[in-house]
């Protein structure tokens, strides 16, 4: 039995080791893609002249679709921030996913909302329709509210809004997310300007928990003063602006994240909308449209900038946090369930064998083998057999490499944002040395808690992520935040 | 199961001594060792860069708004706050630009901070300002450096350049153009298509008639905007990036669109031929032409078209339709909305029967009162005035 176990550790450690350098090549290589992504992306932003889509007649409308349930508290300033985007032809739509708080009559108050006869079709399925609200003041025009039955998760609420929406592209975000006025501008601009056909364009999200905020618009980003949201900033950095642009110069991104992305509306119905059984949505979705693309022999784009365009407010109780993961663990396992037959699929291109095995081998399959390696290690200790010196340099090159790595994405963000202050990027660096300890066990321990829930099929509700509310500017604050800019 | 390669952590520990030979380590622990040091180096180095750069950049880019804001004052005093003297043309060029050369033009950074504030200035201002601030680019020979860069070999370089004198509307040698057309990159050569229209005197759109690779929407715009005013787009000009002559769907793509600014009647034959595009946007956009420009044979093809066209195309020709004012068709729309099985059809027969008021009034009114429950929310979204006026 002992040789057996033996046999077993040894074949796992030689397994891993393999694992492990596989997995630092790849983000080494995309740290680099992603540095040459970055550069592109700046030189192309020299050339293109933003105003000749404000200016444009031509330009394409876009629909602005947003989920709200039991949003009261930041609904008015986020749907006020929307309206004023700066594009010349947009509207925005508000679903109320069956609130029971005061969302919708806030929002009636507000902006003057009548209850019209609206035709109200359901192109892809979505939970009822209840009524359909319209601005009576001609300075909302562009906004229409919809009230629905609620359906449970995010899905079904956007799936309603692309349902009633008028234009050929939709950008699909939270009601709690705080975005750049030239949102629009920016994602936009891959669909008009690519060589090939672009179907989703995304940007990088960060946290908006301690940003100061006023009236839904960005005054100054802070990087978050809590513990779970600081560490997601830097789980998000490391994401967007390594992972994400990475992969965008060889067309082999497998998510737009559900926080913001802009889609071509004519697929996203030919392939069904948002599956509303789905924990993992957003990336359900680009892979169902990837997989109709492909099944068009339609040579197709999916596209990322590294502006941060979006502040959403992350999680920042551990209670939040383990639903919003383990929903994500859940969604993973899902994808895979659902579009296993695609894996080293050579008929469905990049998609088949680059980026659903990446996703297989070194997304869904790391907490396992992470957990499994822990359990190894426990063994070893245990057993005695442990060949300290040897695993203290493994562990070293593990952390030291995984610390350098979330660095290198830091400094080449500063490429594109230097909004922080120098000492808060300072810290945030500190904290990524942190990161590996007390952040990266949580994520795991959480996945894989998440996997185990779908494999047994245990019931949870998505859950509703407790909003907080942004910290308004009070008349104080924002005088010393002017001073200090003075 | 001993490996040669790979460490084993299950393996007898050696004598553990912080001092142990390197040459005992197994290849890929000494491997392990030195990524492991490397990264340690990098991620201080790392951080050494994140500080003294943005330290560097900070102190850059508090510079380079001390000096936007001097040239921004610059720029107001010199040209739009000063005020053209009696008797001399609406154009300036004598300008007193002892305070641009005080700034001290030799300076790469100068001369971009300089630049960029005169494109802004010229994106926001047209007309006397506009052509003023190309005046005093001029005079104070910014120009000369950014034909320089043009002969540089790297394409960020040239094709910077040429985006700063397309900006600027300075013309450069068409013989140069004409090279820069051949360029490997894509930039290079979009700019040098828009430079040649931007400045041929006449027959704009004559740089399109021999294009061979797809023109971009980006690109569509662009050119939109730089012909939109002009007047002498012609339908023989058109009629060359329709098909038959042209099967380019970008091209056609942007010769339904002048020909629709244009209302260039001359263009029909051409956009008939793209009602039955491949690309569906493409086709819609010739439909929704013709029914703004069409007589009444071309309405009676989309009518006629109606039964064999896909789905996309008979939506497009409910709503051409709707763009003519005649009754010709109202029964057709109505029979449509009455009997189809489509909800899009059926609402776009509405929105097309309304459009047609108030010829049509006497039907609708009709209909409002006799339809079932469906067709007449339908009708009530599109007669409502709030849901239509976004």
């Amino acid at each position: 039995m002992k040789h057996f176990f033996d046999g077993f550790f040894t074949t796992y450690q030689n397994g891993v080791f393999i694992y492990c350098c596989a997995i630092y090549a790849i983000y080494a290589t995309l740290t680099l893609f992603s540095y040459l992504s970055i550069l592109a992306n700046i030189q192309k932003n020299c050339l293109r002249e933003k105003l000749v889509l404000i200016q444009s007649s031509l330009s394409p409308g876009i629909s602005i679709i947003t989920g709200a349930f039991n949003e009261e508290r930041t609904i008015i300033p986020n749907v006020r921030s929307l309206l004023t985007m700066n594009y010349p032809l947009f509207e925005v739509i508000v679903v109320n996913d069956g609130s029971t708080d005061n969302t919708l009559e806030k929002l009636r108050a507000e902006f003057g909302l009548v209850e019209v006869k609206f035709a109200y079709h359901y192109f892809i399925q979505c939970n009822t329709v209840l009524r359909v609200f319209k601005s009576s003041d001609p300075a909302f025009s562009n906004l229409l509210v919809i009230d629905k039955l609620n359906g449970g998760n995010k899905a079904d609420a956007i799936n309603a809004g692309i349902n009633a929406s008028s234009y050929n592209y939709f950008l699909n975000t939270d009601v709690d997310c705080i975005l750049d006025k030239d949102t629009l501008v920016h994602l936009i601009q891959p669909f008009i300007d690519d060589e090939k056909k672009v179907i989703a364009t995304g940007a990088t999200l960060r946290m908006v928990n301690s940003c100061v905020v006023d009236a839904g618009v960005l005054i100054e980003p802070r990087i978050p003063k809590e513990i779970l949201p600081r560490f997601q900033e830097i789980e998000y950095i490391r994401s967007f602006v390594i992972g994400k642009m990475g992969w965008n110069l060889v067309n082999c991104i497998p998510n737009v994240s559900g926080g913001l992305g802009m889609f071509d509306k004519d697929i996203v119905i030919k392939v069904g909308g948002y599956d509303r059984h789905s924990f993992g949505e957003d990336m359900d979705m680009l892979m169902r449209m990837s997989k109709y693309m492909c099944e068009q022999k339609i040579d197709y784009a999916i596209r990322y900038i590294p502006q941060s365009l979006c502040w959403t407010e992350g999680p920042s109780s551990l209670k939040v946090f383990r639903r919003q993961r383990l929903r994500w663990g859940r969604g993973l396992y899902q994808i895979f369930s659902s579009y296993y037959r695609l894996l080293f699929n050579p008929r469905y291109g990049s998609l088949g064998m680059v980026v659903l095995p990446y996703n297989f081998i070194f997304e869904l399959c790391a907490p396992i083998i992470e957990f499994l390696g822990i359990v190894c290690y426990l063994y070893l200790i245990f057993s005695g057999l442990i060949n300290w010196p040897y695993a203290i340099i493994l562990l070293l090159f593990v952390y030291f490499f995984s610390i350098f790595i979330t660095l290198l994405s830091i400094v080449w963000d500063q490429l594109v944002i230097r909004r922080y202050r120098l000492r808060e990027v300072i810290r945030l660096c500190f904290w990524a040395f942190l990161e590996p300890l007390l952040y990266h066990p949580l994520v795991m321990i959480f996945a894989l808690a998440g996997y185990v829930r779908q494999f047994f099929k245990i019931h949870t509700h998505w859950g509703h992520m407790e909003r907080r509310g942004f910290g308004e500017t009070t008349g104080p604050e924002m005088e010393s935040l002017n001073s200090s800019a003075l | 199961m001993r490996s040669m390669w790979l460490p084993e952590l299950s393996a007898t520990p050696p004598a553990f001594s912080w001092h142990f030979a390197w040459k005992s380590l197994p290849v890929f622990i000494k491997i392990c060792l030195l990524i492991a040091l490397a990264a340690m180096l990098g991620a201080a180095l790392a951080m050494i860069s994140i500080t003294v750069r943005r330290n560097a950049l900070q102190k850059q880019e508090a510079l380079m708004e001390q000096l936007a804001r001097q040239v921004n004052e610059l720029l107001l005093n010199t040209i739009v706050l000063s005020p053209t003297p009696k008797g001399r043309s609406m154009v300036r060029a004598d300008f007193d630009t002892s305070g641009f050369y005080k700034l001290g033009l030799s300076v790469k950074k100068v001369n971009q901070v300089l630049v960029e504030e005169m494109i802004h200035y010229r994106n926001y201002f047209s007309g006397t300002i506009a052509e003023q601030i190309r005046k005093l680019y001029l005079g104070l020979s910014l120009h000369k450096a950014a034909l320089l860069r043009l002969q540089k070999k790297s394409w960020e370089s040239r094709s910077n350049a040429l985006a700063e004198l397309f900006k600027m509307d300075i013309e450069v040698p068409r013989e140069r153009l004409q090279e820069l057309l051949r360029s490997d990159n894509r930039y290079i050569r979009e700019y040098a298509r828009l430079m040649l229209i931007k400045f041929s005197k006449a027959d704009p759109l004559a740089v399109l008639f021999e294009l061979d690779e797809p023109l971009s929407q980006w690109e569509q715009l662009e050119i939109f905007l730089l012909v939109k005013d002009r007047a002498d787009i012609t339908a023989a000009a058109l009629q060359k990036l329709l098909p038959p002559a042209n099967s380019q769907a970008g091209l056609n793509m942007l010769a339904v669109k002048l020909a629709i600014h244009f209302h260039l009647r001359q263009a029909l034959p051409g956009l008939l031929l793209l009602a039955d595009a491949t690309d569906p946007r493409l086709r819609t956009e010739a439909i929704l032409a013709i029914g703004l420009l069409g007589n009444t044979q071309s309405q009676q093809y989309l009518r006629d078209a109606y039964s064999w066209q896909t789905h996309e195309g008979r939506l497009a020709i409910i709503r051409a339709l709707g763009q003519i004012q005649n009754s010709r068709h109202m029964r057709f729309l109505e029979n449509e909305f009455l009997y189809s099985d489509d909800f899009e059809t059926k609402k776009y027969a509405a929105e097309a029967l309304i459009r047609l008021y108030p010829l049509s009034k006497a039907t609708v009114d009709r209909l409002a009162g006799n339809t079932e429950p469906e067709n007449q929310v339908i009708l009530q979204h599109s007669l409502d005035p709030l849901i239509n006026a976004s």
